[in-house]
C-alpha cells in the first residue's frame, strides 16, 4: 500500500495554480456566482496551502482580493449613491460583503484554525470587517455622509416625520459589527455625534419647555421624551445607546433644570404639596430620582415646606396663652398623615425622603419645649373615660401614631414625667377607660425605650391591683367587726414611694375628723399586716362623695340653710328648716371635702379662716374654692362675697342654699383641667433637670467603670450616645457632672493630661 | 445564489448522504454532521442543491470511521497497520477532528521500530499544529502556542502530537545507525532529511551518517557529474562534520566518486584531517570550524550550524513561532488576542446568523 503522507514541499507552480483557483472562487463569491463552486474542493485547496506552509500567501492574497473588490466595485457603487438612496446602497453592500465573507471564511476554515491563531492575525471574517470599515465606511466622504444621514433621519423622526427605521437599524448594526471586538466604530462614527446633537437639541427644547409650561406639564413632557428616546435606541439604534441617550436627556432636561422645576412658582413642588397633587409629585419623584442629586433637590424642597408648616403648628401664640394640647398633637398627626400619604403614594417610600421627613418632624417638634407635655396630655385624653364612639382599634391606631411623634421627641424623660403624672391621675381618680389600652400604651413605650423607661409605670399599675386586694381585706376586716370606719366608706390606694409622681413638700392637711379617724383605722390595719412600713396621707390626689341637703331657694343673707356634709354615704345628715330639702351627692376632691365640712359648723368663713383651719396650700385652696364658688353656675356650692372672680384672703364664703341641679350626683370640676400652669411647668422642668443630673452621673460612672481611662471628648460623646434615647444632654452639663464626680472622688484627672479621666474605684 | 439560511435547515434527525471516493454513498444524520465543523460547513453549502449527496474525496473506511467517532460509537484502532493508521490520520486531519487524531496518535505508540518511527516522523513533522520542539533530551516543554482557550481538543491534540514527535526524535537519536540504514529514510523529503542529518544529537559514526546521506542522494539522483554547486553537495557540506572523521573514514566515504568534492578539495580535507592544521580551498574555508566540531559538541556546534545554514532553516517549519515566543509580553498579548478570537467566533456567528458546531 502506498502511504499518502503530507508532502513537505510543493511545486511553486502548483501552489500558484491552487491559489488561482481559490482567488477565482473568492471573486465569484463576491460576484454572487457561487452556485457552481465546490466548497469541498476549495476547502481542500486552502487546507493544502496552509499545510504546505503557504498560509501567509493565502492570507495576503485574500486580503488583496477583498481589498481590490471593495475598492473597485463596492466603493464606486456607494460613492455613486451619495445623493441617491445612499443608506440602502450601503446596507446592501454591507449585506453582500458579509455574506461573501462568511462563504470565504468557510473555505478558509483551516487557515482560521491554524495559520491565524499561530500568527496572531485577524481571522478571515474580521479581516473582511476591517477592510470594509477602512475601504468603504470610513473612506473619504462616506464616513461623514453616513453620519450626517443617520443624524438627519433621527432629527426628522424627532420632529414627527416618518423615516426608514430599518435602514437606520441596519446601518447601526453594521457599525457595531465593524468594531470587531469593541464598539469603537459605532461610537466614533455615530453614537458620539448623535449624543452631542441630542444634547444640543434638548438644551434648546428645555428652554422652550420651561418657558411655556407648568412644572407638571414639563415633567410629563420630559417623561415622554425619555421614553421616546429609549424606545428609539432599543428599536433601531444599538441597544447599548439606550442608557447613554437617556442619560443625555436626563442631563439636559432634568439635571440642569431640577432646581428650577422644583421651585416653579404656583406649579412647583410646594404647589403640588399644598394642592395634594399626589400623581404630579410621583411623576416628579420618578423623574428626579433618575439624576444624581435629583432626589436631594426634591427632598430639600419638601423639607423646607414641611419645616415651615411644622414651625407654624408648634409656635406658641402668646395672645391665646398657649396651645390646646389636643389640637396641637392632632394637627401634628394630621401633618404626619399627609406626608405619610405623599411618602407612600408619591415618593415610593423612598428611604432618603422618609429620613428627611422624620428629621424635619424632629426638628420642629422639639422647637416647642411643651411638646412632651402636650403629647402626654393628648394620650391622656385618648385613654380617659368619655371618648365616645371610638373603638379599640381606633384607639390603637391613634396610639400607634402618637408613638411616631414620640420617637421624634428628644426630651423623652420630660414626656415620661408628664405621662407618669397623667397616668397617676387616671389611675387614682379611676378615669382610665380601659386597663388594656393603658397596658398596651405602656408596652409600646417599653418597646420604644426599654423596660427601664416603663418600670415605674408598671409599678403604678401593680400598686393599684395590690390596693384593691388590700381594700377588700380591709372591708372584710370592718364587716367582721375588727374596726370602726366612723361611718366613712373609705377607699385607700397604697402607693409605693418612687413609682408615683411626688408633689412639692409633704403637706400636712387638716382633714375632717370622721375621714381622718377612718384613715387611722386603715393605717392600723395596714401596718399590722406590713410591719415596718410608713403610710403617709397624700390628700392632694384624693376624692370624696358627700351627701348634701339644700333647703333653698333662699336668697336673703340671713339664710338658715344647713349644709350637711360628711364623708361617706351613711354619714349622719343634719337636716333642719321648713323648706323642702334637696338631696345631692357631691363629688369633690379631698381638699374641697375639708373645706365644705367646715360649713357644718360655721355659716360663713373667710378665705384666711379656711386656710388656717384646713392648712391647704394656698395654690390648691384657691383652685378648690374657685371651682366651688366661681366655677360653672351648676356647680356653685358656695357663695362668695364680694362676687368677683379673683379670690383674696378677706373674701368670705357661705353655702349656696339656692343651689339647684337636675342631677342627683353633682361632680365639681377642678378649675384647670388641661396642662400645667407656668409655675408648675417650671417646677416640673427643674425636677427634670435634677433627675438628669443623676442620669448623667450614672452614665458617666457606667462608662468609666467599663473603660477605666477615657479622654474628655470621648466620654462626652459616649454619654450623649447612651442618653440620647431619653434626652440630649448638653456638653456643658456633662462637664459639670464630671467635675462633680471628680469632687466626689469617683473620677480623677490623669497627671499627664488633664483632659483624660480615670475611674477611681 | 447559494446562500444558506437557518430557516431552511432540516431537522437534526434528517438523513444526509455522503458520496465517498469510488462513488459509494454513506448515509448519516444532520445531527452527526453538525458535530464536525468541516462536514457541517460542507453540508450547509450543499443545501443549495437538495437531493445531491455531499461529495468527499476520502476512502469509505476512513469516512465511516470518522462518522462512527462523531456518533460516539467505539472506534477500534488496535488491529490496524501503521500504514492504515497514517492514511486515516491524514484523512481525519482534513476534517479537523482533533479528538480522533489524538486517539490515532496514541495508537501509533504501538510501533517502536526505527523504520516505523521514521514513517511516523515523516507524517507528523510537516503539521502546522506541531509546536516548536526543543532539545528532545531536555525537559519536554509544553506547546509554545497556547490553544487551550480556543479548543481543548485541539490543545490535547497538540500535546499528544508533541509527545509522539519527541518519541520519534529520541529513537532517531538513540538508534541513529538503524535509522540511517532503513528504507524509510529514502522516502523522506529533502527538508526532513536535511533536518535529520544535521542533528547534533545523532548517535552514529560520522561515516555511517555520511553513507546514509549519500544513499538518499543516490536514490533521489541528487548527484551531478559536472557541477559542484548542486543541492547534494551543499547538503553534504552543511550536514557532515568531515574533520571529525579519520582520513581513512573520509576515504571510505568516496566523496570524490559521488561528485561531492573535487580531488583537490578532498586532498586538502584529508591533509587537514591528517595533520590537524593546514589550508582549505577558499570555497570550503567557511566550513572549517563546523566540520571540526564533533556531534554532541554542545552549543558551539549548533550555533555554527545555525550560522551556516540559517538561510535554509529560516524557511523551515515554525520559524516565525520561534521568534514570537521569546518575548513573554508578546506571548501574553498573543494569548489575550486568542481569547478574544473565541469571542469573535460567537460574534461572527451572531452577525451572520449561521450556526456552527465548532469541533
Amino acid at each position: 500500500m502506498r502511504i499518502r503522507a503530507f508532502p513537505m514541499t510543493m511545486d511553486e507552480r502548483y501552489v500558484e495554480g491552487i491559489w488561482n483557483i481559490l482567488k477565482n472562487a473568492i471573486q465569484e463569491i463576491q460576484k454572487k456566482n457561487n452556485s457552481g463552486l465546490s466548497f469541498e474542493e476549495l476547502y481542500r485547496n486552502a487546507y493544502t496551502m496552509v499545510l504546505h506552509k503557504h498560509g501567509e500567501r493565502l492570507y495576503t492574497g485574500l486580503r488583496d482580493v477583498v481589498t481590490q473588490h471593495l475598492e473597485t466595485k463596492v466603493r464606486g457603487d456607494v460613492l455613486k449613491s451619495l445623493n441617491n438612496n445612499f443608506l440602502a446602497t450601503l446596507n446592501q453592500a454591507w449585506h453582500d460583503h458579509k455574506t461573501s465573507m462568511i462563504m470565504i471564511r468557510d473555505i478558509l476554515m483551516y487557515m482560521d484554525r491554524v495559520y491565524v491563531q499561530q500568527n496572531n492575525v485577524d481571522n478571515v471574517f474580521n479581516l473582511g470587517l476591517i477592510l470594509f470599515r477602512d475601504q468603504i465606511v470610513r473612506y473619504g466622504g462616506i464616513r461623514d455622509h453616513l453620519r450626517e444621514t443617520l443624524l438627519k433621519m433621527v432629527m426628522r423622526e424627532r420632529r414627527g416625520e416618518v423615516i426608514d427605521k430599518l435602514a437606520v437599524k441596519n446601518a447601526c448594526s453594521m457599525l457595531m459589527v465593524l468594531g470587531v471586538d469593541s464598539r469603537a466604530v459605532y461610537e466614533e462614527d455615530f453614537e458620539r455625534p448623535f449624543l452631542q446633537q441630542s444634547a444640543e437639541f434638548y438644551r434648546m427644547e428645555s428652554q422652550n419647555f420651561l418657558a411655556e409650561n407648568s412644572a407638571s406639564a414639563y415633567i410629563r413632557k420630559v417623561e415622554a421624551r425619555i421614553n421616546e428616546e429609549a424606545e428609539r435606541a432599543s428599536h433601531y439604534l444599538d441597544e447599548s445607546t439606550e442608557a447613554r441617550i437617556v442619560e443625555v436627556v436626563e442631563e439636559e432636561l432634568i439635571k440642569k433644570h431640577m432646581k428650577t422645576i422644583v421651585e416653579i412658582e404656583n406649579s412647583g413642588v410646594v404647589h403640588m404639596l399644598k394642592q395634594q397633587k399626589t400623581d404630579d409629585l410621583a411623576c416628579m419623584y420618578k423623574l428626579l430620582s433618575r439624576v444624581q442629586d435629583g432626589l436631594k433637590t426634591l427632598a430639600d424642597c419638601v423639607s423646607t415646606y414641611l419645616r415651615e408648616q411644622g414651625r407654624a403648628l408648634v409656635a406658641e401664640d402668646p395672645a391665646y396663652g398657649g396651645k390646646n394640647a389636643i389640637t396641637y398633637v392632632q394637627s401634628l398627626l394630621d401633618l404626619r398623615d399627609v406626608f405619610d400619604h405623599f411618602l407612600k403614594n408619591s415618593f415610593n417610600k423612598d428611604k432618603m425622603v422618609k429620613q428627611r421627613i422624620a428629621s424635619d418632624f424632629e426638628y420642629f417638634l422639639n422647637l416647642n419645649n411643651k411638646s412632651p407635655e402636650y403629647l402626654s396630655l393628648f394620650i391622656d385624653d385618648r385613654l380617659k373615660k368619655g371618648a365616645k364612639g371610638v373603638t379599640e382599634q381606633e384607639i390603637e391606631a391613634i396610639l400607634d401614631k402618637t408613638m411616631v411623634i414620640f420617637r421624634f421627641l428628644q426630651e423623652k424623660d420630660v414626656f415620661e414625667r408628664y405621662y407618669k403624672q397623667h397616668l397617676a391621675k387616671r389611675l387614682l381618680l379611676n378615669k382610665s377607660a380601659s386597663d388594656d389600652n393603658e397596658k398596651n400604651m405602656i408596652s409600646k413605650l417599653r418597646t420604644e425605650c426599654g423596660c427601664q423607661f416603663t418600670s415605674k409605670l408598671e409599678g403604678m399599675f401593680k400598686d393599684i391591683t395590690v390596693s384593691n386586694t388590700i381594700m377588700e381585706e380591709f372591708k372584710q376586716h370592718i364587716q367582721s367587726g375588727g374596726a370602726n370606719p366612723f361611718g366613712v366608706d373609705l377607699t385607700v390606694r397604697v402607693l409605693t414611694t418612687g413609682f408615683w409622681p411626688t408633689h412639692s413638700g409633704n403637706i400636712k392637711v387638716e382633714i375632717p375628723r370622721a375621714p381622718a379617724a377612718a384613715f387611722e383605722t386603715f393605717r392600723k390595719f395596714y401596718l399590722a399586716k406590713h410591719t415596718g412600713r410608713q403610710l403617709t396621707l397624700q390628700a392632694q390626689l384624693g376624692s370624696a362623695d358627700l351627701n348634701a341637703v339644700f333647703y333653698g331657694p333662699f336668697k336673703s343673707d340671713d339664710s338658715s340653710t344647713d349644709l350637711a356634709v360628711a364623708g361617706g354615704s351613711n354619714s349622719a345628715l343634719l337636716a333642719a328648716g321648713t323648706r323642702s330639702p334637696r338631696r345631692h351627692i357631691i363629688q369633690v376632691s379631698t381638699f374641697q371635702m375639708s373645706i365644705l365640712m367646715l360649713f357644718n359648723n360655721r355659716e360663713r368663713l373667710t378665705y384666711e379662716e379656711i386656710r388656717n383651719e384646713t392648712n391647704i396650700p394656698e395654690k390648691d385652696l384657691t383652685r378648690a374654692l374657685q371651682s366651688l364658688a366661681v366655677g360653672k353656675p351648676t356647680q356653685r356650692i358656695l357663695v362668695k362675697q364680694p362676687k368677683t372672680k379673683e379670690i383674696e384672703p378677706s373674701h368670705a364664703f357661705s353655702v349656696n342654699d339656692a343651689f339647684t341641679s337636675k342631677l342627683h350626683r353633682v361632680k365639681i370640676q377642678l378649675g384647670v383641667a388641661k396642662g400645667e400652669s407656668e409655675p408648675e411647668r417650671r417646677e416640673t422642668r427643674s425636677k427634670v433637670d435634677e433627675d438628669r443630673k443623676y442620669e448623667i452621673e450614672a452614665a458617666v460612672v457606667r462608662i468609666m467603670k467599663a473603660r477605666r481611662t477615657l479622654q474628655h471628648n470621648v466620654l462626652v460623646a459616649e454619654v450623649t450616645e447612651q442618653l440620647k434615647s431619653r434626652f440630649l444632654p448638653s456638653p456643658v452639663v456633662i462637664k459639670k457632672r464630671i467635675e462633680g464626680l471628680i469632687e466626689k472622688e469617683y473620677l480623677a484627672r490623669t497627671q499627664e493630661d488633664r483632659k483624660v479621666y480615670t475611674y477611681v474605684a | 445564489m447559494g446562500v444558506f439560511s437557518k430557516c431552511f435547515l432540516p431537522p437534526k434527525a434528517a438523513r444526509v448522504d455522503l458520496m465517498v471516493n469510488g462513488g459509494e454513498v454513506v448515509s448519516t444524520t444532520v445531527d452527526i454532521i453538525q458535530r464536525n465543523p468541516v462536514l457541517n460547513m460542507l453540508w450547509q453549502h450543499s443545501l443549495s442543491e437538495p437531493g445531491k449527496p455531499l461529495q468527499l474525496k476520502d476512502d469509505k473506511n476512513d469516512v465511516v470511521t470518522l462518522l462512527r467517532h462523531l456518533a460516539g460509537q467505539p472506534v477500534d484502532l488496535s488491529h490496524r497497520e501503521l500504514a492504515e493508521l497514517i492514511k486515516l490520520f491524514c484523512s481525519v486531519h482534513q476534517y479537523q477532528c482533533y479528538r480522533l487524531l489524538s486517539d490515532i496518535l496514541r495508537e501509533m505508540e504501538r510501533f517502536q521500530s526505527p523504520e516505523y518511527l521514521l514513517r511516523i516522523y515523516k507524517v507528523l513533522r510537516p503539521l502546522p499544529e506541531l509546536p516548536e520542539i526543543g532539545d528532545p533530551d531536555g525537559p519536554s516543554a509544553p506547546p509554545e502556542i497556547d490553544l487551550r482557550d480556543v479548543d481543548p481538543e485541539q490543545d490535547d491534540f497538540a500535546a499528544q502530537l508533541t509527545r509522539t514527535y519527541q518519541r520519534c526524535l529520541q529513537v532517531i537519536d538513540s538508534r541513529s545507525s538503524e535509522v540511517l540504514s532503513s528504507d524509510a529514510l529514502l522516502s523522506l523529503p529533502l527538508e526532513l532529511l536535511e533536518e535529520l542529518i544535521q542533528r547534533p544529537t545523532l548517535k552514529a559514526r560520522e561515516l555511517d551518517i555520511g553513507r546514509g546521506l549519500l544513499r538518499w542522494l543516490r536514490h533521489h539522483r541528487f548527484n551531478s557529474p559536472t557541477g559542484r554547486s548542486d543541492p547534494g553537495r551543499a547538503l553534504v557540506l552543511e550536514s557532515l562534520r568531515l574533520l571529525t572523521m579519520s582520513p581513512k573514514d573520509l576515504k571510505k566515504l568516496e566523496l570524490e566518486t559521488e561528485n561531492i568534492l573535487s580531488r583537490e578539495e578532498l586532498e586538502a580535507v584529508l591533509r587537514l584531517a591528517h595533520h590537524g592544521s593546514g589550508p582549505l580551498p577558499p570555497q570550503l574555508e567557511e566550513y572549517r570550524s563546523y566540520w571540526q566540531c564533533p556531534r554532541d559538541g554542545g552549543k558551539a556546534g549548533r550555533g555554527l550550524l545555525k550560522r551556516l545554514v540559517g538561510h535554509t532553516k529560516g524557511k523551515g517549519h515554525g520559524s516565525h513561532r520561534g521568534q514570537d515566543v521569546t518575548d513573554s509580553a508578546e506571548r501574553r498579548e498573543a494569548i489575550r488576542q486568542k481569547r478574544n478570537r473565541s469571542a469573535d467566533k460567537i460574534k461572527m456567528a451572531l452577525a451572520t446568523g449561521v450556526s456552527f458546531v465548532f469541533d
